[in-house]
Formats: structure tokens, sequence, C-alpha cells
């Protein structure tokens, strides 16, 4: 397990996001209302940056012109081919059980300077065939939390 | 051999000629026909000529009148050889796409008339889809209400290529009163030649034209699937009849793939296409544009991936096979005992319920 | 036309163009093809496969015989407008069916190709299918083999077997790439259409390009990936 401080809370506004690199891996770290999320900027699809994409809101329709525009600002867009994606859970909306985007905890913790806060992410799996194993971590400055464990093994299988 | 029992999802009754339905129409129509002289006009679709050696099978052809035009043959070639349980007639018919709606509505009543009392009056191993105008989707709904209390009429026809795609809204009356009935939609081959098979044009011969009728199946599934006819009908099911069957893999990878990427657009279609194929549509097996090896049709039945799709047909009297080898050769026996009998009995409620 | 090879091919040696030409023009479209014979800049000529009528009919011959006779193959690039609807049942309301509809197109072409007998009149004549898939390519050669036996005395013109046409005058480029539920079946797909008649695409730089590293979802063999990756485009555009 591993955890880093990734950024200083104010760095990151609400609807707004951060890249990060730890140990050569790029991971995005957004703000959704107050609350963060962080996903691998790498989409299971093709391996895009996927937290370059669009943030844009969950599009549903429970029958064919009733339009509904929930969760505002809640999905991320591949820049590629535009699959979307649950910035909360990593899930695809598509094929949201076997298609997703490995996801990382963020938690807030008091840091840095008096009165400061800070993000600390961390991940404590093993990745994928890019041939890394063991603890990694979100780099930031410092401290950092452990996580539970996301599958991405639809771009490894 | 097929075995007794079966269920022919796929038959062709020709009307004889357009001077048949007369004793069919009502009075208005029939004064109508006979001052413009439109029964010396058989009105054959053009995508079904007459003269096509597909379109007819030389042993099945009667001793006078186009293929598929007498009972007695039907019989002789199909119903007492096969013994089938059912057998289902979908006429061909260029009444189902005249370019005057009421002309069209008013002899596809007839058709259905003449259908009642020349065949399904005359054995009762015989069902039948109801013949609509194509492009008149109220009149069309209107025939399917008038039709829908005889329970010998089992589904709805329609044509893969016509006006509209499929799937638009335009045409919901249908769907609509084909879902109040229990009436599966059946997508026949075929064109009304509004549009040229595909943006790329008119080809030269009727091979490419028949050819180009798995593409229109593409397009019109894809239309029902993007227009979200599946969710606003969620009894409803398509047969799609006389497709070539082969094609639909391909077409459901691509669909799917296009799914993913677009799908906000039609924000209903919330289930993976292919998923909702495997579960709402049916294919007669006849023709069947199988691969040239065993293992090659056995991929693409895995392909496929359910054994509840392909429905048998004999689509009598097209030429597709000799003799009785009605069956694509090389199927296991447990997809053939479904499609022979069971997948048609879930197809088809009335089938069972009569 | 002559600014692609220029602004493109001149500073950067590894791009090659295609030859754009007007099909309904045919005067213009054969001399365009004339100038550019030998030009080794130019690697094809791109004809849009949504024309007014089917590239097989008889009016187009001349052209296509152009390309054989100069040495280049012809790209269908997905493209042109005909004012043909995009679907034999009329304009679909969405992209999410136009983009699907552009296969049909490509089949329209193929299938003209084959039923007028150009392959059979212009040996020599190679055709490329660009972006439009090509998963759907062996079913087709299945449908057009069974409904021709049928019906050759129609096409009379046609002395073999349709799908041995396709296999020896047509490729296809990969993108976008069909995306099989199982992986495994690009390969038999891959097997059915001939490995030596793939050429990866990645088409650069729309949103539904395919990454050479991630587009296959199956390992292709060595030797197949050697001829799709390279060797099948190297020989057909005689990059050496």
């Amino acid at each position: 397990m591993s955890r880093h401080v990734v950024a200083a809370v104010g760095e990151i506004p609400p609807g707004g996001r951060k890249l990060v690199t730890i140990r050569g891996r790029e991971i995005g770290v957004f703000n959704l209302d107050g609350e963060f999320f962080a996903l691998i900027n790498r989409c299971p699809h093709q391996g895009a940056a996927l937290c370059r994409g669009e943030i844009v809101s969950r599009l549903e329709a429970p029958l064919p012109g009733e339009y509904r525009l929930a969760k505002q600002g809640a999905m991320l867009r591949c820049p590629w081919h535009c699959w979307e994606f649950d910035i909360r859970t990593g899930q695809s909306w598509c094929d949201p059980n076997d298609v997703k985007a490995r996801t990382y905890n963020v938690t807030v913790e008091p840091g840095g300077g008096p009165g400061q806060r800070a993000l600390r992410g961390g991940n404590g799996e093993r990745l994928g065939r890019a041939g890394l194993r063991g603890n990694h971590a979100l780099t930031g400055a410092g401290r950092v939390l452990p996580v539970g464990h996301h599958d991405d093994s639809f771009m490894d299988a | 051999m097929i075995q007794a029992g079966a269920i022919d999802c796929d038959i062709h009754p020709a009307v004889p000629n357009t001077r048949t339905l007369l004793p069919h129409l009502d009075d208005y129509w029939r004064e109508h026909i006979l001052r413009r002289g439109l029964e010396r006009d058989n009105l054959e679709t053009s995508a079904y000529p007459v003269g096509a050696p597909i379109n007819a099978r030389p042993d099945w052809q009667p001793a006078a009148g186009p293929a598929g035009s007498s009972l007695a043959s039907l019989q002789a070639h199909i119903l007492d050889p096969m013994q089938p349980r059912a057998a289902i007639c979908n006429v061909l018919h260029g009444a189902q796409m005249m370019m005057s709606e009421d002309l069209s509505a008013a002899l596809c009543r007839a058709i259905n008339n003449w259908l009642v009392a020349e065949w399904l009056d005359r054995d009762p191993r015989l069902r039948a889809s109801i013949v609509v105008p194509v492009h008149s989707p109220d009149l069309a709904a209107e025939e399917i209400e008038r039709m829908a209390p005889d329970r010998r009429f089992v589904q709805v026809l329609l044509l893969a290529m016509t006006e509209l795609p499929l799937g638009r809204r335009q045409n919901w009356p249908i769907y609509r009163a084909a879902e109040r009935h229990g009436l599966p939609v059946g997508i026949h081959a075929g064109s009304s030649f509004r549009h040229p098979p595909s943006a790329g044009g008119w080809g030269s011969f009727y091979l490419e034209d028949y050819v180009s009728y798995a593409q229109g199946f593409a397009a019109a599934l894809n239309s029902l699937l993007a227009e979200g006819v599946f969710q606003k009908f969620p009894d409803l099911r398509v047969v799609l009849i006389e497709s070539g069957v082969t094609w639909l893999p391909a077409n459901l990878w691509r669909v799917n793939k296009t799914w993913r990427g677009v799908r906000a657009e039609v924000p209903w279609l919330n289930r993976l296409p292919a998923d909702i194929v495997r579960a709402r549509v049916r294919l007669t097996a006849q023709p069947f544009d199988a691969p040239p090896d065993a293992a090659a049709l056995a991929t693409l039945l895995e392909q496929l991936g359910s054994e509840d799709m392909l429905l048998f047909a004999t689509d009598y009297p097209h030429w597709h096979y000799d003799g009785t080898e009605a069956l694509p050769p090389g199927l296991p026996a447990g997809l053939l005992r479904k499609m022979l009998v069971e997948n048609a009995l879930a197809t088809y409620p009335r089938l069972t319920a009569p | 036309m002559s600014g692609n090879a220029r602004n493109s091919c001149d500073p950067e040696p590894r791009l090659k163009a295609s030859v754009q030409i007007t099909l309904e023009h045919e005067a213009s479209a054969l001399a365009e093809i004339e100038r550019r014979a030998g030009d080794p800049r130019f690697a094809q000529v791109n004809i849009p496969p949504r024309g007014l009528e089917p590239l097989g009919r008889h009016r187009y011959r001349r052209i296509l015989a152009a390309c054989a006779a100069n040495g280049f193959p012809v790209s269908l690039h997905l493209g042109g407008s005909s004012g043909h609807a995009s679907t034999g049942g009329g304009w679909p309301s969405f992209y999410h069916e136009e983009h699907p509809s552009y296969v049909q197109s490509m089949q329209t072409l193929v299938t003209s190709l084959v039923c007028e007998g150009v392959f059979e009149e212009i040996p020599d004549l190679k055709v490329v299918l660009v972006e439009g898939g090509f998963a759907w390519l062996p079913a087709l050669a299945w449908r057009l083999d069974k409904h021709w036996k049928r019906l050759r005395a129609e096409v009379p013109h046609l002395r073999r077997a349709p799908s041995e046409q396709i296999r020896e005058h047509i490729w296809v480029t990969t993108q976008p790439i069909e995306e099989p539920e199982r992986p495994a079946d690009m390969l038999s797909t891959i097997e059915w259409i001939g490995p030596e008649r793939v050429m990866f695409s990645t088409d650069y730089p729309h949103w539904d390009q395919d990454d050479p590293r991630y587009a296959f979802k199956v390992r292709l063999p060595e030797d197949w990936a050697r001829l799709i990756y390279r060797e099948n485009a190297r020989t057909l555009y005689r990059l050496d």
C-alpha cells in the first residue's frame, strides 16, 4: 500500500481536474461537487488519455424522446471513441460490469502548512501487463492512503 | 427429410391475377379498379419478378398461373409430404407498396379476405401474416385491428426497405397494434424501390438486388434499434424473413461498437444492441447463406450466440434448394429441434393458443 | 491533386497520396490518372463509394481500366454524396444508423464490381476498401456465391465464383475495426478474408480511429501481424 499527497484541495475546484504522474503512471484527480475521485489516465478500450476527455453529464431516456439530463458533469468521455465512464466508479456507461477504468481512493487530510489540507490517494494493487507489480503510489508531496482493488483486465486480457 | 410436425415459417401463396381479388374488394374499390382497367395488371412486386429462377422452383410450377398460386400444388409439394404442424403464408404483392395509400389499403384488405377464403378456410394447417399498406401506418394499423380477431393470422407483414426506415416514429402505429394483439412483425426481404439499396446507387441486375436485401435488413434492424422501438414496445417481437442470416453477426459487432461511442445520441438504447436482438429478433433460415465448410458454419452459429433465433422455413415456392433438402447441412441436432418447432412456438403465441 | 503531394509528401517522404478524381467527368479523370502515373508519391486512385451509380456500371469502366493500366489500386474511401438515401429504406434519423450504413455502400460496390464482371474484364484491377470495416465481407461473398449459382443466367459474363473474385481482387483496411463479442472471432474473420488481403489503418485523425497497439483485441499470429501491419501494403503499393 502506498499513499501520496497529490494536490492541495484548492488546486482542483468543483468540476475541475488535475493530472498527476506517479512512478510514470498518469492519474486524473477530479472534484465533483466537493468530492474527489481519481481514475487512471488510460481508457480500457484502446489506451487513450481518458482523463483528458470531456466531462459530460449523464444523458438518459427511459423511453424514446423522454430525454433526461441526469447527474450533471458526472461522466468522463474518452477523447478517442467517446466511451463514457462514471468518474465516481470508473464504470463505463455501456458495460458497467465488464469495462471499467481503474479508480483510486482519494481522501482529504490535514497537511501541508498550517491550516492547509491535502488530497491523498493511493493504490496497493497489481498492475497489468505493463509489468509493474507490488505497491505503487500516487505521489505528490507526502502521505498516502491505502486503496481498494479495481480491475482493468479488459485491456490486459 | 423434415420430420412431420415442423412449423414452416415462410411460404408464399401468390395472387394468381388481380381479377381474383375482385370479389374480395368492397364495392367502391372494385368499381375504381374496373374503371381504370387495373384488373388487367397483376401488380407483381419487382422485388420478386415472376420469371426470376430464384422465385419459382421448376418442379413447383403449377400447370397454370404463377408459382405459389395453387393451393392444390402447395399441398402436393409441401403440406402433404412434409406434414407440417403449421405453415405461415406471407403474400408478397404490389398492393403493399402502391403510391396511392387508399388504393394500397383497399387491395391489402382484399388480399387478406382472399387469404381467408381461398387458403386458411381450405387447409387447417395454414396460418397467415396480415398484409398491410406499408407506407400508411394508420391504415396498416386499421387493417391489423380488422384482421386480428381471426387467430389464424399470426403476424404482421412488412418489407425491409420502404419509404422510411422502419424504426421511424411514423411507423409506430403498426407496432402498437401488433404488440396489442400479440402479433410479431415479420419483415420480409424486399423493397418498395423508393430508394436504391444503399447510397451507392441502383445496380444493373436482379442478382445485385437480391443480394442487397441483406444490407436492407441490416439497415432496418439498425433503425429499429436506434429509434428505440424495442424499448417503446416491450412485448413486440420481430422476425426477419428470407434475410440470408449469416450477415447478422458482423452487423451486430458493428452496431455494438457504434453504440459504445455514440449511444448518448439515442439514450433510450440502454442495452447492448446484440442482447436486444437476441432477445427480440428471430430469423427464418431460408435461404441460409452458409459458408462453404462445416467449421466455418459452426463458428458462425456460435457467433449468432443463441439457439432461439432461427426458424425453419421452406420459402415455398422460391428456389433455394432441390428435393427435400430444406435445411442447410451441418446444423447440430439440438439447434435443429429448436428451429423446426420450439422456436416458432415461442415466437408466435397464436400458434399455441389458437 | 498536386497540393496533396506537394504539401504532404514532399516534406515527409513516408507519406503517399491518393489521386483524387471526378468520377462523373471521364475525360478529366483519365487525364488526371495518366498525369500521376509513375509519380512515386501517388499510391492509388481514390473513388468515393457513394456515387451516382455503383462503380461496376459500364460508364465507369474506362476509368477503372486506366487505374489498372497505370498500376494504381483503386481505393474506395468512405465518402461522396450521391443524393441517394444512405439506406435502402430511406434516410435514417441518427448518426448511430448513418455510421453502420457506410458498410452498406461498400457492399453495394463490391456486389456491383463482381456482378458486372469488372474483375473478369480487368484482371489487373485491385480494389481497396477503406474505412468501412471488413468483418462483413465473408458473409457477402457467401451470399453472392449462393445466389449467383441460381441466377447466373442473368450474368453469363461471370465465369468465376464471386468469392474467388473477391479473394483475388479486394483488399480491406481495418479501421473502424470490428470488435467481435468473442475477440478470437477476429481470427476466423481474417482467415475467411485472407490475411494477405488485410491492411492496418488508423484513420488519423478521425474520432473513430484505431490505435495500432490496441485495435486488435486478440493476438495475431506473427506472420499475420507482419502481413497486416506492413507487408501487404508494401506489396500492393510497391513501396520498395
